[in-house]
């Protein structure tokens, strides 16, 4: 028996209209960013190339708004013979502009040392002597320019998987696979439950196993996934005000390499969307001692190809409930390598191979907590590009049954 | 004190597994019970399976039940989870447990120490 969904083909449109719409909006909010963080860093940075005067403090206040007190300072400085009145501060960088930003530095804290008459410190621009400055600053902020640049490289992949790879296919399993997933699932129930489900005699089907399906899913976990750890760092470190404001970035910088990482990993999966699409087709179950087929196909840009293995994957996977926390493990047992495809195997574009099953090993079992499982592995090498490691569910039982 | 005994240590799938059961305080237990059951080990949740239950008669001091074992799931031992098959006798408070290998290769299965195999 022969389980398939039929031939479909391509990214679905409403696929691809969500990719390109979330690839867009994902994509201008990062250039939203990045370019916010590049013109205050260039604004910021100017200072530090400006001549230093003395200026003389007219005027050192605050002034009230939004709740917030604002430092108000007016100075007066000579260039080159003629006097110039200034107000500026800072920089008048975007980021020194953000709610967040100014309580960083307390505004007791900015116009300390400002006392009304005295003679202070303060940059000219060379080409522009009314332009000027009371206090430089380090544009520390430049350092997340990685992030808004990684959602940018993201928002434009998904529009570039979208247009790039119309072959790839959607994955559709079996439904005999499906109907007869594994062994029993709750055994701590009492009488026949307690049994694994074992397939019926003479119920072997094929099932056909694609990539596409998986690969979005996995980018779509992971993009929200930094999405949503970045966006919530992110309102702690810009809130953060007062002295100590050093040990509070120190302490969230472990937070910050997760959220790196994450962004890292979500980008991989989403130029992962471009790799060519496998599709595999196998008889399951697969029976100990017993040989299988396995026929394999790839669409797409098969010439980025290097290698592609397929192998049979068994592993063991426990989970550990503890008071109200949780945690997986697994440990891979055993792999049976199926076929090892070279350049030359892959541009025949599709073939078939033997699964040769081993006499004796574990087959298929789960149960509430614990767990053999079997994948079968696709392993593409390509190279300077995120390679192609997929994983299918496949049921391994007795040879008898 | 219960005395509890099977007939091996070793059994295959759907094979009959006689059980033996001796015990002082059978005749006045206010509960006897027999049981088939799986269980795990390790790191994980221990998960058990209870296969069959069996009313034990209080009619003399011994017993003696048969249970038909099921294809599996079959004993194996892993670094993270260990499979065991037990028959449970259980009398009022005491209870006595025998524990024996399910495997249809006459051994119970080793997956730590499993190979990588196959080809094309």
């Amino acid at each position: 028996m022969t389980s398939n969904t039929g031939p479909e083909q391509g990214f679905s449109l409403l696929g691809r209209i969500f990719a390109i719409l979330f690839g867009l909006a994902f994509s201008g909010i990062g250039a939203v960013f990045l370019s916010v963080i590049v013109y205050s860093t260039w604004q910021d940075l100017q200072p530090f190339f400006w001549e230093e005067a003395k200026c003389k403090i007219l005027t050192s206040e605050f002034k009230s708004a939004d709740g917030t007190n604002e430092p108000r300072v007016t100075y007066e400085y000579d260039w080159h013979g003629q006097r110039y009145r200034g107000n500026v501060l800072l920089a008048d960088a975007p980021m020194n502009r953000s709610a967040g930003l100014r309580k960083f530095s307390s505004a007791a804290g900015q116009i300390a040392g400002l006392e009304v008459g005295k003679l202070v410190p303060c940059y000219v621009a060379a080409d522009s002597p009314n332009r000027a400055v009371l206090r430089r600053r380090g544009a520390w902020y430049a350092f997340f320019l990685p992030i808004p640049l990684v959602c940018v490289v993201i928002g434009l992949a998904c529009i570039f998987g979208a247009f790039g790879s119309g072959k790839i296919a959607p994955q559709a399993v079996s439904a005999g696979l499906s109907r007869r997933k594994l062994l029993a699932g709750k055994a701590r129930t009492a009488g026949r439950d307690a049994l694994p489900r074992m397939p019926t005699p003479g119920g072997a089907s094929s099932a056909i196993f694609r990539s596409a399906k998986s690969r979005r899913t996995k980018a779509v976990v992971f993009l929200c996934m930094a999405i949503f750890w970045n966006g919530i760092i992110a309102i702690p470190i810009l809130s953060v005000t007062g002295s100590l404001s050093f040990l509070v970035y120190l302490f969230f910088v472990p937070f910050m390499l997760v959220g790196l990482i994450l962004l890292f990993a979500a980008a991989n999966c989403v130029l992962a969307l471009a790799n060519p699409a496998l599709e595999a087709r196998v008889s399951l179950p697969l029976k100990l001692a017993e040989n299988s087929s396995l026929q394999w196909s790839v669409q797409g840009k098969v010439e980025r190809l290097e290698e592609l293995v397929f192998t049979l994957e068994g592993k063991e996977e426990v989970t550990d409930h503890r008071d109200t926390s949780s945690s997986l493990e697994s440990r891979v047992f055993q792999i049976i390598e199926i076929a090892r495809l070279t350049r030359t195997d892959i541009r025949s574009r599709s073939g078939s191979a033997t699964i040769k099953m081993p006499e004796i090993t574990a087959p298929s079992f789960a149960a509430a907590n614990n767990k053999i499982a079997w994948y079968l592995r696709a392993r593409g090498v390509i190279p300077r590009w995120p390679d192609i490691d997929d994983a299918y569910p496949v049921q391994v039982v007795f040879k008898n049954l | 004190m219960i005395d509890l005994s099977i007939d091996k240590a070793l059994y295959e799938p759907d094979e009959i597994l006689r059980a033996r059961l001796c015990a002082d305080g059978l005749l006045s237990a206010k509960t006897a019970e027999l049981r088939l059951l799986w269980f795990t080990q390790g790191k994980g949740t221990q998960d058990i399976g209870l296969i069959q239950t069996m009313e034990i008669p209080r009619s003399s001091a011994s017993f003696t039940g048969e249970f038909r074992l099921p294809r599996g799931p079959v004993s194996f031992r892993g670094q993270l989870i260990t499979l065991t098959w037990a028959v449970e006798a259980i009398i009022d408070q005491e209870f006595e447990r025998k524990e024996f290998v399910l495997s249809p290769f006459g051994r119970e299965i080793d997956i730590i120490s499993l190979q990588t195999a196959g080809g094309r």
